[in-house]
């Protein structure tokens, strides 16, 4: 019971520990910080009031509890650089459309905000920075997102050939977006046959257990388990391989 | 697999700094400082380095074995000299592309052959094991 309490307890300072940091970042908004929290200290209790006597069930919840905020961070991170795969080069073909149609970039950036970009709260960021003159490169945690913002600021400080600029720095991202396309290519693939292979592998581990006791031959399993997490690291390591001639 | 050609990614950035209004020797610093893990940023450092302090750096050409990257120095040097570089980067844009694209091509049709090794060696192995190990234990405890 008290082993429970502690494990709660701690779990529990370990995930606001994480969603403080998140909050500090600026990833999570304050709104969205204090729901969280709230959400996430009514759903420790109720966990620990009915899993109270399963230490195992308690450690795993917790675990869960912790790990959900770092997946949720992950997953934004996935939606933001497709955002920037997708959506960076048809902003930069508006922006220069608009420059060419005789706007100036300002005037460009409020006519793409307006348009709904699905990089809006990245433009919205760059438009602000650019009002109050206040240069905050490297903050994107993107180099494609700083490199745009670097230029944006250059172009609007010196007002000499936007439109000249701005092409060059398109053709520089989409050659970097096409190559990091075929690049994923090769993982995808790879991932694609780890993730087929580990399902089938957990399959057979199940029915293994439940028709030929298979837990009892633990020195077999470990075995058999040491091997398929090698082979997939082994998966996993192919593309670090590959190095460039050319 | 996941970082570009550095050639390929030394002369983006050229040609993007000359698009911008810069010298081809403020390109390349920019570059060494964003691409610090480059595997040509220690050659571009050296040849800056030889150039400022007068020495020739076109001897270091014979350690390169890309012809590529050779040819890519070769116009890099000329543009550190004065000379206008950015037409003869746009074809060695295309020449280069075209390299990388094909390199990945042949990467990506030796991939299965090379995937069969883990499969081989590691994960058949688990399988067989998880598959047959019950069957040999029941073989051997039934005599």
């Amino acid at each position: 019971m008290f082993l429970s309490l502690g494990i709660s307890i701690i779990g529990f300072m370990i995930e606001c520990r994480i969603l403080r940091n998140l909050k500090v970042n600026q990833i999570f908004s304050e709104k969205f910080y204090q729901t969280w929290l709230s959400s996430t200290s009514i759903l420790q209790i109720i966990v620990f009031f009915l899993l109270r006597q399963s230490l195992l069930l308690i450690l795993i919840c917790t675990l869960i509890k912790i790990l959900l905020p770092i997946c949720y961070l992950y997953l934004l991170e996935i939606r933001r650089q497709r955002a920037v795969r997708l959506f960076l080069v048809p902003s930069l073909d508006f922006l220069i459309l608009q420059v060419r149609s005789g706007r100036s970039l300002r005037e460009s950036l409020d006519e793409l905000l307006s348009s709904k970009s699905h990089l809006e709260n990245y433009f919205r960021e760059v438009r602000s920075l650019l009002q109050f003159g206040t240069e905050k490169l490297g903050s994107f945690r993107n180099s494609q997102l700083d490199l745009v913002t670097k230029e944006i600021f250059e172009v609007h400080k010196s007002s000499f050939r936007i439109v000249d600029r701005l092409k060059a720095l398109r053709s520089k991202i989409k050659a970097e977006i096409d190559f990091r396309q075929r690049s994923r290519q090769v993982t995808s693939q790879i991932r694609i046959q780890a993730l087929i292979l580990s399902l089938i592998y957990l399959l057979l581990i199940g029915l293994g257990i439940s028709e030929f006791h298979l837990l009892e031959m633990s020195s077999l399993l470990i075995l058999s388990l040491a091997l398929f997490v090698l082979g997939v690291c082994g998966l996993f390591y192919l593309p670090r391989t590959f190095r460039w001639r050319a | 697999m996941e970082s570009m050609n550095p050639a390929l990614s030394f002369l983006l950035a050229l040609k993007f700094g000359i698009e911008r209004g810069v010298s081809v020797r403020q390109a390349a610093q920019e570059y060494l400082q964003t691409e610090t893990k480059s595997e040509l940023s220690p050659m571009i450092a050296q040849w800056l380095s030889d150039r400022a302090s007068g020495r020739d750096p076109r001897s270091r050409l014979s350690k390169i074995k890309s012809p590529y990257r050779k040819t890519l120095f070769q116009i890099f040097d000329r543009g550190l000299q004065g000379e206008s570089i950015h037409g003869v980067l746009v074809q060695m844009e295309i020449e280069l592309s075209e390299a990388q694209k094909q390199e990945m091509d042949e990467f990506l049709a030796s991939l299965p052959l090379k995937m069969l090794i883990p499969l081989l060696f590691f994960q058949f192995p688990a399988f067989l094991l998880v598959l047959f190990g019950p069957l040999l234990r029941q073989f051997l405890t039934s005599f």
